[in-house]
């Protein structure tokens, strides 16, 4: 007897403990609109925006229903004047109406019902790469590789609307599909239809488009960025588009920093942003001079080493700071 | 949940709070979905219970995991949601005879989660409720009893009546089943 009354909860427990489903769409906005101001609203709000909502939906019935009767009226009764056909509508429309409203309620009640089925559990919704980069390969085949303590959150519709948010920095390969895909973050807006390309949010907002034509919209000033070319937000203004001068960028994520023929003075900015440390070069001689070479997962020692030994200039450390120092080149 | 997220939700950031929300909302939405009689008041209880969980954010004692501290958040608003109708149908009276059959007399296990759903919004409030606390999230009587303001005799004894009123539905379901198949 035990038995089956646990038979029962078990059932129950192991189908329906763990349910996930997608909240409709306009949750979020009902919740935010709520929200809205800084001073919290009262819990009581929603369901009276909710309310409000239905008013608002079934006068637009009501108005649609009177619209299309004034129309059937007016045809079939052409000889009546106007003023009395506005008189009698509100009678005549009511009992329309009544029944418009109805069958429209039962519609989106069907719709909403139909929410219901699809209750597969779908794989996370949010991606954060904690110490490690993480590669995560999206249902639309959109792969996106995140850089470490970066988050990735996908739109509850997606892939029906590619949208994604993006906290950190990633590398994305966007295939072609139906809709365009997006990286919204609270102040910038990005779009395209397939491509690669990189996007930080931080430190600073950068994107860098490796292949494909992106759209890309911060503080309402938009530019269309095209393969090998970059942007960036400094001080809430959106940059220029500026072609991509250094292979670098994806080095956080290849491991591979390439030089050919580059001047001292980018290196030296590249290495920086690889290996996170401020690097400084003691004269300006030093900026002349030419490097040519590929490291590939090397320690920011040897990094160093190399160059030291390539133009005969030594480095010391101050905290998190290194100098070069050096006579140069011509 | 990560603590500079939190921090900034506490804070009033939009983007802050709408990731808190994208993480933790499908969850939510499958819990309401379990209290709420149809989708409508599923999303009515996650609206509210979200609201009440950004408002009350910094309260959160951080020792804790966040999701065990969201989902208190919406049970409660779940039992507040039906708290007014939790014991007004205490007189529905099923018969019962499902005890004489057994369960695994047929394949449950193979009733899908919207079918399960579908039984359970049709328990009355009360039954709903309690039946969720005990035999899903697995609080003891006591506990029940506490959340809802009710002896632990009544808990029980609404816990049993949901079982009996889940049976009735289950072999009547299994009944309609059987029927489409043959024809």
């Amino acid at each position: 007897m035990a038995d089956k009354e646990h038979d029962l909860d078990d059932l129950f427990r192991s189908k329906l403990k763990g349910l996930e489903a997608d909240p409709l769409s306009s949750s979020w906005d009902k919740i935010h609109s709520t929200l809205g101001t800084p001073q919290p609203a009262p819990v009581k709000a929603p369901s009276f925006v909710h309310k409000y909502w239905m008013v608002a939906a079934l006068s637009m019935v009501v108005l649609t229903a009177i619209w299309v009767s004034y129309q059937a009226f007016s045809t079939t009764q052409l000889s009546q004047e106007h003023s009395s056909v506005v008189q009698q509508d509100p009678g005549q429309g009511r009992d329309g109406k009544l029944s418009a409203a109805d069958t429209n309620i039962s519609q989106e009640q069907q719709i909403k019902n139909s929410e219901l089925q699809p209750l597969q559990s779908v794989k996370g919704l949010v991606y954060t790469a904690t110490d490690t980069l993480k590669k995560v390969t999206l249902v639309d085949g959109t792969v996106v590789t995140l850089q470490k303590n970066a988050t990735l959150v996908l739109d509850p519709h997606f892939p029906d609307t590619r949208i994604v948010n993006l906290q950190g920095k990633a590398f994305f390969e966007v295939p072609k599909a139906t809709h365009p895909f997006e990286v919204t973050t609270a102040q910038t807006q990005l779009r395209l239809q397939e491509g690669v390309f990189v996007f930080a949010t931080k430190p600073e907002v950068q994107l860098f488009v490796k292949s494909g034509a992106v759209q890309f919209k911060a503080n309402k000033v938009e530019h269309k960025v095209n393969s090998g070319e970059k942007v960036s937000v400094v001080k809430n203004q959106l940059s220029n588009v500026a072609p991509i001068t250094s292979p670098n960028y994806l080095s956080w994520q290849t491991g591979k920093l390439v030089f050919d023929n580059t001047q001292l003075d980018q290196v030296v900015s590249d290495i920086e942003s690889y290996y996170g440390m401020g690097i400084s070069l003691e004269s300006e001689g030093l900026k002349n001079c030419r490097f040519t070479g590929v490291f590939e997962k090397s320690s920011l020692d040897e990094v160093l080493q190399v160059l030291s030994v390539s133009f005969d200039l030594k480095y010391n450390q101050k905290a998190s700071r290194y100098t070069l120092q050096g006579a140069g080149c011509k | 949940m990560e603590k500079e997220i939190l921090d900034r939700c506490i804070k009033g950031d939009r983007q802050a709070q709408e990731i808190l929300y994208r993480s933790q909302s499908r969850k939510v939405k499958g819990i309401c979905l379990r209290y709420a009689r149809t989708v409508f008041e599923a999303e009515d209880i996650l609206q509210e219970a979200f609201i009440k969980i950004f408002t009350n954010l910094s309260k959160f004692n951080q020792s804790g995991p966040f999701e065990a501290w969201v989902r208190r958040i919406v049970l409660n608003t779940a039992i507040d949601f039906y708290k007014s109708n939790l014991y007004l149908e205490n007189q529905v009276n099923i018969d019962s005879t499902g005890e004489a059959l057994q369960l695994s007399a047929y394949d449950a296990d193979q009733l899908s989660e919207e079918e399960l759903l579908k039984i359970l919004a049709m328990l009355p409030d009360g039954y709903r409720v309690v039946f969720n606390l005990y035999a899903i999230e697995g609080f003891s009587h006591k506990e029940i009893a506490d959340m809802l303001n009710i002896s632990e005799g009544t808990s029980k004894s609404q816990l049993s009546k949901a079982r009996n009123y889940i049976k009735a539905l289950l072999i009547q379901y299994k009944f309609t089943e059987d029927g489409r198949q043959g024809t």
